[in-house]
């Protein structure tokens, strides 16, 4: 039996194969979001060894309201639904799909307590990024660590001030 | 809502990744010939990863960092090493020499002592414990004999073993991490992830301070020994620094080699004075390390109450002698982040309910 590449299937790198177009898979995922947009080919190569590509299930909570968190999710693949409890029960915040990201604020705040819940409404592709890893390349590549933080500081202000319009127009 | 059999499968998941690690582990820590190498390998990885981030921050990559490491520690100990191994050699050399003279100096002194009580209290005319020395040290002296070949050949063992053990480690050793969340089901995943980077980090902190301490009072004891003209000034240093290491019984250990020296070296017969300033040295170079080093360098990183480290140094000794001492510190610092994170995920659940 042989691949489309000529080389025998059982004799080929499978697991290797499979691992590097995970990694390229990452890459693209990674390129394509606003955090990660001003880093180089390099840089976003050595951003995917830094992060960790999760397949979740529908319904499969990627987290809970109040619980400790301590990174992003980049959705790579399918739509993930945002909640939040208020008295009245959990209420949907809103719905969000490939390409977009939640949970940052877990990489900034000392506490680390989610702020809501994240359950995906199909089975999602998800990629982490983990505060240790922000922390390890703001040592070892101090210029990839400064990009990053700049864009997640320009993403937070504007949704402050976003944030900061709505209250403006419901006080109205 | 999702089924409670995803919960317990889950579960289940987390616990034969546990085991398979745990039998994986099991399998180099068990086995004398891996474990040894493997351990000093991951000690060594520990020490030279700052080195590696120094580098990365200076543009080269991750493997290139780790080859012009190697390099460099190659030529060190080819060239620039070489004086320092000389004199090390040539002071071992000298010591080795005259070891059997100390011990016979000593046991002369010791028969003497035993003759003196022995005279004084009849009762003590049974205990021989000069001859029990001398069989000790015989006994000592042909276990050296007939396992010095097996020594030599576990020591070259380790010299071309534990530099592949490092240079894999430091290349790879992540890419084996991820590999192993990988296998972690996604409830679990974020906590066990914080917990292991935390528990890391606390092992690898301790590990560079106490390698840093070892290092200063091993200066400051070669410096203080040269200073009051004291013989093999840089090896009884470094065997100071290197048993200081051991936490609590190492700087003990550490000065007896250089108070057997003074006190029966013939060579040292004219300088009957010079126990005192020798055991001056080793006490003010303790008495730095224990309130100015130790403090300032390793207790600030483990932040153990001083009572909890003594039960883990006494527990690590009970179980595994000095290994187990050396090691009784970094455990008891990754218990305490263990036990820190669930009662913070404990204190946030019942804050939410």
């Amino acid at each position: 039996m042989t691949t489309s590449s000529g080389s025998y299937f059982l004799w080929a790198d499978f697991f290797r194969g499979r691992g590097r177009q995970k990694a390229q898979s990452a890459v693209e995922a990674l390129r394509g979001n606003i955090l990660f947009s001003t880093l180089s080919d390099r840089e976003l190569e050595y951003l995917a060894t830094r992060v960790y590509r999760r397949v979740y299930e529908k319904d499969e909570s990627v987290f809970h309201q109040d619980e400790r968190g301590f990174g992003l999710y980049v959705i790579e693949q399918g739509n993930v639904a945002i909640k939040t409890k208020t008295p009245k029960g959990e209420v949907l915040v809103t719905t969000l799909g490939a390409g977009t990201f939640f949970g940052e604020l877990a990489l900034l705040e000392p506490d680390n307590i989610r702020s809501a819940s994240a359950v995906p409404l199909e089975r999602s592709v998800l990629i982490g990024f983990f505060k240790p890893d922000l922390l390890e390349i703001l040592e070892r590549k101090p210029g990839m660590g400064v990009k990053l933080l700049l864009q997640l500081s320009m993403v937070l202000g504007k949704r402050l001030l976003e944030t900061t319009e709505r209250i403006a127009d419901v006080a109205g | 809502m999702l089924p409670d059999k995803r919960l317990r499968r889950d579960v289940l998941r987390l616990l034969v990744v546990g085991a398979a690690l745990a039998g994986i582990s099991a399998i180099f820590f068990v086995s004398p010939v891996l474990s040894g190498p493997l351990l000093l390998s991951l000690v060594a990885s520990l020490l030279l990863s700052p080195m590696v981030a120094a580098m990365e921050r200076r543009g080269l990559s991750r493997g290139g960092a780790i080859g012009a490491i190697f390099v460099a520690i190659t030529l060190l100990f080819s060239a620039l090493g070489l004086w320092a191994i000389q004199s090390v050699v040539t002071e071992w050399a000298g010591f080795k020499e005259n070891a059997p003279l100390y011990f016979n100096g000593l046991l002369d002194g010791l028969i003497g002592f035993e003759r003196q009580w022995k005279a004084r209290y009849p009762f003590l005319e049974s205990v021989h414990f000069s001859q029990t020395l001398l069989a000790w040290g015989q006994n000592t002296g042909k276990w050296f004999i007939t396992h010095g070949p097996a020594l030599m050949g576990q020591i070259l063992t380790f010299v071309l073993v534990v530099p592949l053990f490092t240079f894999g480690i430091l290349k790879d050793g992540r890419t084996v991490q991820k590999k192993i969340y990988e296998l972690i089901p996604n409830r679990f995943f974020e906590s066990t992830f914080m917990i292991t980077s935390r528990i890391l980090a606390s092992a690898s902190d301790y590990l560079r301070a106490k390698a840093f301490e070892a290092l200063l009072v091993g200066l400051l004891t070669s410096v203080g020994l040269v200073l009051v003209d004291a013989p093999y000034a840089l090896i009884l240093g470094i065997i100071a620094g290197v048993t200081n290491i051991v936490p609590y019984v190492g700087p003990f250990i550490g000065a007896i080699p250089g108070l057997l020296v003074v006190a029966f070296d013939p060579a040292q017969a004219s300088r009957p004075d010079l126990l005192w300033p020798v055991g001056l040295v080793y006490v003010v170079a303790n008495v730095i390390d224990m309130g100015i080093i130790f403090p300032l360098v390793v207790a600030k990183l483990v932040n153990l109450h001083p009572v909890l480290l003594i039960v883990a140094v006494m527990l690590g000794q009970e179980y595994y002698g000095l290994v187990g001492m050396l090691i009784s510190i970094p455990i008891a610092a990754g218990l305490k982040i263990v036990i820190q994170e669930i009662a913070l995920a404990m204190e946030v659940g019942q804050g939410s309910s």
